[in-house]
């Protein structure tokens, strides 16, 4: 029994400890200022459906939804996922990203609702590194 | 509209019908794991020993579990409704922080359930009363309910929310639920196949390499949440995100239907940052730890109780 408190004990320091050290990162990235970026979902439409952002960079991006029905920001490229609801503005981060190109998608209209981030260094990447991108 | 529907329902749907495939797993595993014993028990001991066996065996009654789906139904209706007020929450981030906790949630509910499952294993080898058995089965009982009941409001939410988007557009009324349903039952019967043949696989699994085999796959599926959660926190910048380590594409791309079924079962990254790595590597080790340690130390305590007796 006196063991089981000990090790209940030591597992509260445990958590406590890595309570602590997520406050930490968590008020450190709350202070950080980022560049911004905004995109327009319009008739299920993103504007611009190409972004150029600086590579190695922590960026905003703010995803304005003027449609009337909810839409969900989505790339795999990105690892990020957002519900976008109707006329309202959602926040998400990207990066720090190594050149390339980044495509997103609305997974509810993905047929037209398609966007490009391009990071800073893509434009070099010749047409053959592209078509093996669209491969995968 | 219906491939998109199938897709999404695939996506969202999925995981719930892969949890409800391994907690069935678990109690099948565990059932055969029973059977056997019994037949040796009625072999060597009285008979009313097999009932008391089976009664240990029934760790989630369908009624219960149908009865948690029901008020799943309920809450996911309910989350749906106020998701567009929660997203507004802190800044912005309010939707991220509520699933990134339900998320881990998930976790902590599959890491209790793992230790209650050593610690009843570990029971069963040391012949403890049934009435400590059978309070421990209650109580992996209830963290089963309470881990079908998140992963449903987690995951219905987000398919809630694509319905209620198609409803919301001025399609015609035909086409639309057309759509819907088809792709609904279309997503499920996909749904079903994989839960069946996965349930399947892990009982086999189970008879050939111990019944622990399901504890471990159960908690993939929940590291593979947490995953999902750090990554909703890495999206609101709470968590500070890195450069991806390496890129698994060019193996198993994401969007790729093995991809998507991988990051269900246990949370594939193809692209892991730093971070997601060492939270990976950690929620996996940490709980297999503590349940070495309550192993070593019923151990102990069963051993020097055998030198004092």
């Amino acid at each position: 029994m006196a063991n089981m408190i000990k090790t209940s004990r030591g597992l509260n320091k445990l958590a406590l400890f890595i309570s602590f050290v997520l406050l930490v990162i968590a008020s450190y990235n709350a202070l950080a200022e980022r560049q911004e970026f905004t995109v327009i979902l319009k008739k299920h439409l993103f504007y611009p459906a190409e972004m150029t952002i600086p590579s190695n960079k922590k960026i905003k991006l703010v995803i304005d939804n003027q449609d009337d029905s909810i839409e969900e920001f989505d790339s795999f490229s990105l690892n990020r996922e957002k519900v976008l609801f109707p006329k309202r503005k959602s926040i998400i981060y990207i990066g720090p990203l190594t050149p390339g190109r980044y495509d997103f998608f609305g997974e509810y209209h993905p047929s037209s609702a398609r966007g490009l981030i391009i990071v800073n260094g893509a434009e070099l990447i010749t047409p053959s590194d592209k078509e093996a991108d669209d491969v995968n | 509209m219906l491939i998109n529907t199938v897709l999404v329902f695939l996506q969202n749907i999925l995981p719930i019908f892969v949890v409800i495939s391994l907690l069935f797993a678990q109690q099948g595993a565990k059932g055969q794991f029973s059977a056997q014993k019994t037949v040796q028990a009625s072999n060597l001991l009285r008979g009313h020993q097999s009932n008391q066996d089976n009664s240990i065996t029934a760790d989630l009654p369908l009624i219960y579990m149908l009865k948690t789906i029901g008020f799943g139904f309920i809450i996911v209706l309910l989350l749906s409704y106020f998701m567009a007020e929660l997203s507004q929450l802190f800044l912005g981030k309010g939707l991220e922080i509520f699933y990134s906790i339900l998320f881990s949630l998930i976790y902590g509910c599959i890491v209790v359930s793992f230790l209650c499952t050593t610690e009843a294993s570990q029971e069963q080898k040391q012949d403890k009363t049934l009435l400590d058995q059978q309070t421990l089965t209650q109580k992996k009982q209830i963290v089963s309910l309470v881990i079908l009941l998140l992963v449903l409001c987690v995951h219905g939410s987000y398919f809630s929310l694509y319905v209620m988007s198609l409803t919301i557009q001025n399609t015609e009324i035909d086409t639309l639920y057309s759509g819907i349903v088809v792709g609904v039952i279309i997503g499920t019967g996909i749904c079903l196949s994989i839960a069946i043949l996965l349930y399947f696989i892990l009982v086999t699994l189970a008879k050939k390499t111990g019944r622990k085999i399901v504890s471990y796959f159960l908690l993939l599926f929940g590291v593979g949440q947490l995953i999902q959660g750090l990554q909703l926190l890495e999206q609101v910048d709470i968590i500070s995100s890195n450069v991806p380590l390496w890129s698994t594409n060019y193996l198993i791309a994401e969007n790729s239907e093995l991809g998507y079924f991988l990051t269900i079962l246990f949370g594939y990254e193809a692209t892991p940052s730093v971070m997601e790595l060492l939270v990976y590597l950690s929620a996996i080790i940490v709980p297999i730890f503590v349940a070495k340690i309550i192993v070593y130390k019923q151990n102990t305590t069963a051993s020097s109780m055998k030198g004092t007796s």
